[in-house]
């Protein structure tokens, strides 16, 4: 039997909030329907709908309304599991996955353009708009982000010129830019220009800006000529152009010319520096100033600089974090930090058994002891030794630490391994005034790593979960050389977040409550307080920027619908052959339609129980916010 | 030097001129609300999860300018006395109002309740400045500074809450924009 979750592992087999009944069992019974399923006709309303969310995505009729596509979304989801989609897709597989996949492409779009901006939203512009499975082109919104300007000002109007500079089209770029393009050692104009793709764009202008920065570095030492360039407002063009890594040290030489500027003009005492050294002064003087502030000093600046949010005036204390977070015994002095001590291959293997290994077909360590105090940890544990996954290998368990620079950790579905970055453990250790080896003999300070680390092996492990669920429901459409998974959208990180949030509630809960928080990674407390204040609603808001690179769930679903046109263009053409002349049929043809439905039955299967999946989830976490949001924390309840 | 360069420095322009404030856009939301929006602000389809109805919670967030990857927002929700999510207004202002976890980490400001109003009607006001740390999972991630105001509205039948959400950069320059969403705020629902 395919199921969703382990329900047994589940802290709530089923779920009730308010008039909400999630029943997990609901899911697995959906999960359990055989590939045609006797489903209900479609009625006159039904159909009306579908004929609505046609014509919203015909590029023809020129509609292509999110709003509406919201409303189409929304409707061929329910009645699940024999929701209106799985029936329509039962009599027509083709426009089906064209009707769910082309609305959700119109409204990732709209996401797209009204929560992110700049280079990260152009970068997700690219994703759907210039790759073969663009489903937006089907629609005219595509592959060039100029053929979208009208879609764009028809539903974001406030967000047309953003997205216009965002995907540096040509009129966008400004005269400096374009003026200095269209020389002879450049060679571009509109044409050539927007016929590039969006990243060529940026790639081409870091070049530009590299030459031209070497050209402004040169010209400021010709006397007589610097004078006569906008310096500050030439910097400021060409250091907007330089975002690479590659840029850094042209960002370094605009740096040295504008502090270089700045000196010249202070000391010519007869002409009063121009309005822009003075504030390249100001701000030089300013950011000199902010370096040498502590953080807290940095905070009351800010709210000093804001004037009228009263900061501070009548709130809340800060409170400082109590025991356990140094990993000394109470009443030892801690030791003062150190410099962080790289460990060496060897410690990093032996770190990582410390913390988590499989003994006697269970979980062991000091992570997997962490982990046992919740019901998100325990759940997490009792996935490596769940036999239903063991036959597939899929919850295989191989945790370690490795340098990963700027990560904190990951889980990497083609090694199919969980990595927590050494330097993690090495700064952990060092704030410690330790080294790792010699952290690792101090049993309270592997504690509290193994309690500092745990959010994010939750966080990962319930991806690991994710694939391993999808590989047992069938749903392992996206083939690797490695292995097999369903489509990785953000729908899965909120699943991730929501596991990780709450195992730090509950653990605080029953360790100490509030001051418990400090011994955790400030970003992650701040998941766990989301969390707790807005459910995984409050989560998922801020997703979109936060994970720039990742498809929503919208746009994976229209690139995932996309990507199967050809099979569901085969299933028809079959099927209506199969209506209209079964006997015609080869053994061939019949072969190759139970292969192609099976191939789009898979596709539903994964959207709609994905789609349900959220749910879910969202309801489930209401749940565990009203069991664990009660007082505890000592905050009075104000009074209206 | 490339002369190009020198004519380019000559037609280079000054910033974009400010545009005068334009009128705002008028919203309904059903049976619970009416607002003036800010024009040209953008509706956000609501996220994956459960819907409206099953929170009982319905409303509205448009998205404004963006600095650090972050849009100004500015939501209008009604919380349906049997909603999912916040069961009294009390509830809502101690989870916002103060950290929600019962503890203050990393420095981050909570201002008093205090009581004002949101169109005609009494409401109890705050603000907090509060971070985001991107990019997401990152081991030193950026801390960007945020800015937001809260007013919530009980009535005899639930409670409304009128939010502002900006980027600390942005958060004064739009904060007219959620005065003059608070003004115009109509409840349906009393």
């Amino acid at each position: 039997m395919t199921v969703l979750r382990p329900l047994a592992m589940s802290p709530l087999g089923s779920v009730s909030v308010k008039g909400i009944h999630m029943n997990k069992l609901l899911l697995a019974l959906f999960l359990t329907l055989p590939a045609y399923p006797a489903l209900a006709q479609i009625t006159e309303k039904e159909r009306t709908l579908i004929k609505e969310c046609e014509t919203n995505i015909d590029p023809g009729k020129k509609l292509l309304s999110p709003e509406t596509a919201d409303k189409c979304v929304k409707g061929l989801n329910e009645g699940a599991p024999a929701s209106l989609l799985v029936r329509y897709s039962n009599e027509d597989a083709e426009l089906a996955s064209i009707l769910i996949g082309n609305n959700n492409a119109l409204l990732d779009l709209k996401e797209i353009v009204v929560k992110q901006n700049g280079y990260h939203g152009a970068k997700a512009l690219a994703r759907v708009m210039e790759k073969s499975d663009c489903a937006l082109c089907d629609m005219a919104l595509g592959p060039k982000p100029e053929i979208a300007f009208d879609w764009v000002g028809k539903y974001a109007s406030d967000r047309l010129t953003e997205v216009q500079r965002e995907v540096r089209t040509w009129d966008a770029l400004g005269n400096v830019r374009t003026t200095s393009l269209t020389s002879a050692d450049y060679g571009q104009n509109k044409g050539s220009w927007n016929g590039q793709d969006i990243m060529s764009r940026y790639s081409e202008l870091s070049s530009w800006a590299q030459k031209e920065t070497d050209k402004l570095v040169a010209a400021a030492g010709i006397k007589g000529a610097a004078g006569k360039l906008d310096m500050a407002g030439l910097i400021s063009v060409l250091r907007e152009d330089l975002i690479f890594s590659d840029d850094a040290p042209y960002r370094a030489k605009l740096d040295a010319l504008q502090k270089k500027t700045s000196e010249e003009a202070a000391t010519k005492k007869p002409e009063a520096p121009s309005a822009a050294d003075k504030k390249a002064k100001e701000m030089s003087a300013a950011g000199d100033r902010l370096a040498a502030l502590t953080p807290d000093q940095h905070e009351a600046n800010l709210a000093g600089m804001y004037d009228g949010a009263a900061a501070g005036k009548g709130g809340v204390t800060p409170k400082v974090g109590t025991g356990g977070a140094t990993g000394t015994k109470p009443g030892t002095a801690p030791k003062a930090p150190i410099t962080a001590v790289p460990m060496t291959a060897d410690e990093e293997k032996k770190l990582g058994e410390a913390m988590i290994r499989m003994e006697k077909g269970k979980p062991a360590g000091y992570l997997a002891d962490v982990m046992n105090q919740t019901e998100a940890g325990k759940r997490t544990n009792a996935f490596y030794s769940d036999p239903k996954y063991a036959k597939a290998g899929s919850n295989k368990m191989d945790f370690g630490f490795t340098r990963e620079p700027g990560v904190f950790g990951y889980w990497d579905p083609d090694n199919k391994v969980i990595r927590i970055n050494s330097e993690v453990a090495e700064e952990f250790a060092a704030k410690r005034g330790m080294t790792v080896p010699q952290m690792m003999k101090d049993k309270a300070a592997m504690k509290d790593l193994a309690l500092y680390i745990s959010p994010t092996m939750v966080h990962e492990s319930e991806h690991q979960n994710q694939t391993a669920r999808a590989i047992a429901a069938g749903t392992d459409f996206k083939k690797f050389s490695v292995g097999s998974s369903d489509p990785y959208t953000r729908a899965k990180e909120n699943l991730s977040n929501t596991e990780s949030a709450k195992h730090m509630v509950e653990y605080c809960a029953k360790n100490g409550g509030a001051g418990c928080y400090a011994k955790f990674n400030a970003m992650h407390a701040d998941n766990a307080e989301k969390f707790m204040a807005g459910g995984v609603e409050a989560l998922d808001t801020l997703k979109a920027p936060l994970y720039p690179r990742i498809d929503s769930f919208e746009g994976g679903t229209a690139r995932e619908f996309k990507a199967a046109q050809t099979y569901a263009t085969q299933v028809k053409t079959l099927e209506n052959l199969q209506r209209s002349n079964p006997s015609a049929m080869t053994a061939q043809q019949k072969k190759d339609l139970a292969d192609y439905r099976e191939l789009m039955n898979t596709r539903f299967k994964w959207y709609t129980m994905s789609y349900q999946e959220n749910a879910v989830n969202d309801a489930e976490a209401l749940a565990f916010r009203k069991k664990y949001g009660t007082p505890g924390s000592g905050l009075a309840v104000p009074t209206l | 030097m490339n002369n190009l360069l020198m004519a380019a420095v000559l037609c280079f322009a000054a910033g974009p001129a400010l545009g005068e404030t334009p009128a705002g856009q008028a919203y309904t939301e059903g049976k619970y609300f009416t607002a003036v929006f800010p024009a040209g602000w953008v509706k956000k389809e609501p996220a994956l999860g459960l819907s409206q109805d099953e929170r009982k919670v319905y409303g509205a967030e448009f998205f404004g300018p963006a600095a650090d990857e972050l849009a100004v927002r500015i939501g209008v929700h009604y919380y349906a006395p049997d909603n999912a999510v916040h069961k009294t207004p009390e509830k809502f202002i101690k989870l916002h109002s103060q950290p929600a976890i019962g503890v203050n980490l990393d420095g981050k400001v909570y201002g008093a309740v205090k009581p004002g109003k949101a169109g005609n009607y009494y409401a109890k006001v705050f603000e907090r400045k509060v971070y985001e740390y991107l990019p997401a999972g990152a081991l030193h991630p950026k801390k960007i500074h945020i800015y937001e105001k809260f007013a919530v509205v009980p009535v005899k039948n639930g409670f409304y809450v009128l939010r502002y959400y900006a980027p600390m950069d942005l958060a004064k320059a739009n904060l007219k924009a959620f005065e003059s969403v608070l003004s115009s705020f109509k409840p349906l629902a009393r």
